[in-house]
């Protein structure tokens, strides 16, 4: 596997700069306070805690606000609690507790799920090593939540952290595993510097992939750096498997990939291995064949669809 | 009452029962939709005595998708599946706090939630499916290429046409409705292989007064990397004409930069400046000239208005034809200081033989081909011409062949390139043809100029022109026409890229010089191997279509706790039909060295194990003797086997257990190696069923 050049980014010459935690909670007062205490337990010190409630009806709010209120909230440089006037959906309340971060680090948590203690630290450290503005480690699925799920619904969750490092092994860099799928998992899996996310311009107003999308737009900047150890617990709930969510899904799959497209069609990456034409020349075409996409680069490179407006090609 | 989804009912005002009576429905406390009561129940019109409209009935269609997806996400989190109707269900009358009741048979039964949620799924899908197009594109643009802001950039200038619009001049001359396209579509071929008439492609024949056009063309110039339009400004003695789209660009502050190049002739019937059939005529009087840089200040002050140092850029198309060249740019620069800019950049067109823009009081030269190119006419070797053609043909490729031998000036020069040049649609017979044009050839050429731009020019200066955008009366036009598409706007991204801006730097440096140890020759040599393998690859590759295996999936070392392994049945075994390419059951143990990979085809007798598609399987290197290491790789191919379900009787959950995999050794110690399958067990997260090969690898 081939890995990019560490290059100098200005953050890294910090010791251990400030990192903005953001937890977008919505309905998770069984699960809040492990959520928040496995924030309070990183190893890393220099964490501001913005926490950012999407309306919950329930007690979610009011637990996570009374407990930080106690001393146990002393261990943040800063904490910043709000709730949104009317629900506005994950990635909208992501990016506005993102506007309220004074972190040059970002990351986020799902509010039912947890950090291994040592998560920070480790990834923050990697990233230096790499000179990485993005993150990620490998995740390991809990399922806790009570809820019961058919073993169809599991399936996908089946041996995550164990197929989540074999995949990220598979090509020949982590960045053309992330055009296989989204093997950065979740919003919550990922860190990165706030410089990165104001170039990339936030989450999209997405469904599924707003972190897909993120991930592969980082793509075009620099590598990220991947911790190869299980760092996010990820916690399990029903999942649905309708097929009007699949035709979203469907969207939102050409909408990642074509703006991913048209990014690394239209100049050339500043990430010198981002799978790309300029960059992997014939190899990048040869592997959105493979995965089927090819239809999708063709529009972005302008030899889209034929009609009676376009030309016959001649070769 | 949900089942067919369908809610019917009925309510009436006892203030006034004709009146019919607004209601909102609620599902899941989430206001779907409102409706009114407005069809006739017998039945109550029999209690009241009036046929009055007393009934309602809502169909799922009136729910949207927005609120299908939140009623989705609501019934999911209900954890009792069976509930009562008004859990779920309430129907309010419209300005008042009052719900209608439900029948008590509906009051008595259950519903079961998820019954309900195909119905919601569907108005999902089918929404989804319609506005898929618009979903789609709303979510992708906006995507703004960092680099196109890097200064040291060579930027490459379109010009641009602002006819393609009829006005009452042009409709008093020449007819009404009269546009370029009218020259256009009556082209004629005149040897079988001159392409005429040229057909546009994604803009079809379009009409500059939509603005939708102007905004798609500059969305289109900048996706491959134009900087900017030179539109050619159309000034006679006070008259404007067509200067609607450049006072557009301003007006709507479009995020794209342009400059103006004065097409200071007159404007004759035959388009080509000359004194005769004049329908509009430039007097050139020292008052005129000064009411023309007026005229320009408020393009100048636009923020998009290309500018050198501060000072706008200007172009003059003939500048002979001032009254008084130098004077006259004296004075303009006056103006423009007065006007609060630093200076005004002058750059002379080198049209009709100019080609001293000190001369004239010019700070630059700007070449125009097919002005002042070299090119032999063939004329003689065109095959099958019409006998009756009295115009020229010359020969692209001598055209790029010369320019790009083309020695650099003493004076600033901003390089111009053509995409292809052909005017026998004005012309007809007598018209003149740049036969054998290319994407190509047009690559080749735009590149040296760019590489030129990059060497001779400094950073603020550094513009590279293109004749033209849209001259499709000229048949010079990078908009994308039916023969080739966008194939010249791609050459255009092609020729700004890094590769190619090394490639002709290397081609401008002579063989003999030397890069360290290497001379040039070699290196060229070297990259021409490598570009030519790569370009062979790629269409071996393409043949196969897919037949190419995917790369080897390394074997990754995996951390024990990851895993909990289980023993299956005493039976249960991994079969290889095939190791590296051989039958599987020749060999016991094999040796490979690292830097090998392991081919594996077989399958698994596991009767009891269920090897669905959706469950994982990976092949396992267990070490035997002192190390535990354990090597996992992922299986990603699987194949259906109804050979084996067959002829051993198995059921239906072995039908999957077919297998390929190829597995990189190069992260695995040296050592001896069991080969085991690990089946994955339906919802256990982290147990694996082990099936031994009962073959041992050697890794040396």
């Amino acid at each position: 596997m081939i890995t990019a050049p560490p290059k100098s980014a200005s953050w890294t010459l910090g010791d251990t700069p400030l990192i903005s935690v953001i937890v977008p909670s919505y309905n998770h007062q069984d699960f809040i306070y492990k959520c928040i205490d496995s924030i309070n337990s990183q190893s890393y010190e220099n964490i501001e805690l913005i926490f950012i409630d999407d309306c919950s009806v329930d007690e979610t709010y009011e637990r996570a606000f009374n407990l930080l209120n106690t001393p146990y909230g002393r261990r943040f440089k800063r904490i910043d609690i709000s709730k949104n006037a009317e629900n506005l959906g994950a990635h909208d309340t992501i990016n506005l507790g993102i506007s309220r971060a004074n972190g040059t680090l970002v990351t986020v948590i799902n509010s039912d799920d947890e950090f291994h203690p040592e998560r920070i630290s480790a990834i923050v450290a990697e990233m230096k090593r790499r000179g990485a503005s993005l993150g990620f480690s490998l995740v390991e699925v809990i399922n806790d939540a009570g809820t019961t799920h058919s073993s169809d619904d599991l399936a996908p969750f089946l041996h995550f952290t164990v197929r989540q490092m074999l995949d990220l092994n598979r090509d020949v860099t982590a960045g053309f595993g992330l055009l296989r799928k989204n093997l950065a998992v979740s919003t919550g899996n990922i860190v990165f510097t706030k410089a990165l996310y104001d170039a990339i311009g936030g989450f999209l107003p997405l469904k599924y992939c707003h972190d897909w999308d993120f991930v592969l737009q980082a793509l075009f900047y620099g590598e990220p750096a991947v911790v190869q150890r299980p760092l996010y617990k990820y916690r399990l709930h029903p999942q649905n498997s309708f097929k009007g969510l699949a035709h979203l899904a469907e969207v939102e799959t050409e909408v990642v990939l074509r703006r991913f497209f048209r990014r690394v069609v239209n100049a050339e990456p500043i990430n010198p291995i981002c799978p790309s034409p300029s960059h992997w020349p014939g190899y990048f075409q040869q592997f959105i064949a493979r995965l089927g996409c090819s239809r999708h680069l063709d529009r972005e490179f302008g030899d889209g669809l034929k009609s009676w407006r376009t030309y016959q090609a001649s070769d | 009452m949900f089942a067919d989804w369908q809610i019917r009912g009925w309510a009436l005002s006892t203030i006034n029962v004709m009146r019919s009576v607004d209601l909102e429905i609620y599902i899941c406390g989430i206001l779907v939709t409102t409706s009114s009561t407005r069809y006739s129940r017998v039945d109550i019109d029999q209690i009241v005595g009036l046929p009055i409209k007393s009934g309602f009935q809502i169909s799922p269609q009136a729910i949207g998708t927005e609120c299908a997806a939140l009623i989705f996400d609501a019934l999911k989190k209900i954890d009792n599946k069976k509930q009562t109707i008004d859990k779920i269900l309430s129907i309010k009358i419209k300005g008042s706090d009052s719900y209608l009741p439900f029948s008590s048979r509906l009051r008595n039964e259950k519903v079961d939630i998820s019954t309900l949620m195909p119905a919601l799924d569907k108005i999902i899908g089918v929404r989804v499916r319609n506005e898929y197009i618009s979903i789609r594109d709303s979510l992708i643009d906006g995507i703004e290429s960092p680099l196109n802001s890097r200064a040291d950039l060579v930027k490459p200038i379109a010009f641009y046409l602002p006819q393609f619009h009829p006005f009452p001049e042009n409709n008093e001359w020449w007819g009404d409705g009269f546009t370029e396209w009218t020259n256009v579509t009556a082209a004629k071929s005149y040897w079988p292989e001159h392409y005429q008439p040229h057909v546009p492609a994604d803009f079809g024949y379009y009409d500059l007064r939509v603005e939708d056009v102007q905004r798609k063309q500059i969305d289109l110039a900048k996706k491959f990397g134009i900087q900017g339009f030179c539109y050619y400004y159309y000034w006679f003695s006070g008259k404007n004409l067509m200067t609607m789209p450049i006072d557009r660009h301003v007006e709507k502050d479009f995020e794209f930069d342009f400059c103006l190049c004065w097409a200071n002739e007159n404007w004759s019937r035959r388009w080509d400046g000359s004194e005769n059939d004049v329908l509009m005529a430039q007097r050139h009087i020292e008052e005129d000239d000064v009411s023309f840089i007026n005229s320009c200040i408020k393009y100048f002050k636009s923020s998009r208005y290309i500018t050198i140092d501060g000072a706008p850029l200007l172009l003059v198309y003939r500048v002979s034809l001032l009254q008084n060249p130098s004077e006259t740019i004296a004075r303009w620069r006056a103006i423009v200081k007065e006007a609060g800019f630093p200076d005004l950049h002058v750059s002379m067109v080198e049209s009709f033989g100019l080609n001293d823009p000190h001369a004239y009081g010019c700070d630059s030269g700007c070449q125009f081909p097919p002005h002042g190119v070299v090119a032999p006419e063939i004329n003689s070797s065109t095959k099958q011409l019409d006998p009756s053609f009295r115009g020229r043909i010359y020969d692209y490729q001598e055209v790029v062949r010369t320019e790009i031998a083309r020695p650099k000036p003493s004076y600033t020069q901003f390089r111009c390139a053509m995409p292809s040049w052909d005017n026998t649609s004005r012309k007809g017979l007598d018209g003149n043809v740049f036969a054998k044009s290319s994407p190509e050839l047009f690559e080749t050429w735009l590149s040296y100029l760019i590489n030129q731009a990059r060497e001779n020019l400094p950073v603020e200066q550094r513009f590279v022109f293109i004749n033209a955008w849209n001259e499709w009366a000229e048949g010079a036009h990078l908009e994308p026409d039916s023969k080739n598409g966008q194939k010249f706007l791609q050459a255009v991204r092609r020729a700004l890229s890094f590769d190619r801006g090394v490639m002709s730097a290397l081609d401008l440096t002579a063989d003999t010089e030397t890069v360290g140890r290497l001379k040039v020759g070699e290196l060229k040599a070297f990259i021409e191997k490598i570009v030519n393998a790569n370009h062979q690859l790629q269409k071996l590759m393409k043949n196969y279509d897919g037949a190419i295996p995917d790369r080897a999936s390394p074997f990754v070392a995996i951390n024990s706790q990851w895993v909990c392994v289980e023993q299956g049945n005493v039976n249960d075994r991994a079969w290889l039909d095939s190791i590296n390419g051989r039958p599987g059951h020749e060999s016991r143990q094999i040796v490979m060295s690292r830097e090998q990979s392991l081919s594996l085809r077989g399958w698994i007798h596991a009767p009891d194990a269920s090897l669905t598609q959706a469950l994982p399987i990976f092949i396992c290197l267990e070490g035997i003797e002192g190390t535990s290491a354990k090597y996992m790789a992922g299986v990603y191919d699987r194949e259906a086997r109804p050979d084996i379900v067959g002829a051993l009787n198995l059921g239906e959950n072995s039908l999957w257990c077919g297998f390929a995999m190829k597995g990189d050794l190069v992260g695995v110690a040296p050592g001896r190696y069991r080969i085991t399958a690990l089946l994955a067990i339906p919802g256990e997260l982290k147990s694996v069923v082990r099936v031994d090969a009962f073959i041992e690898l050697l890794v040396a």
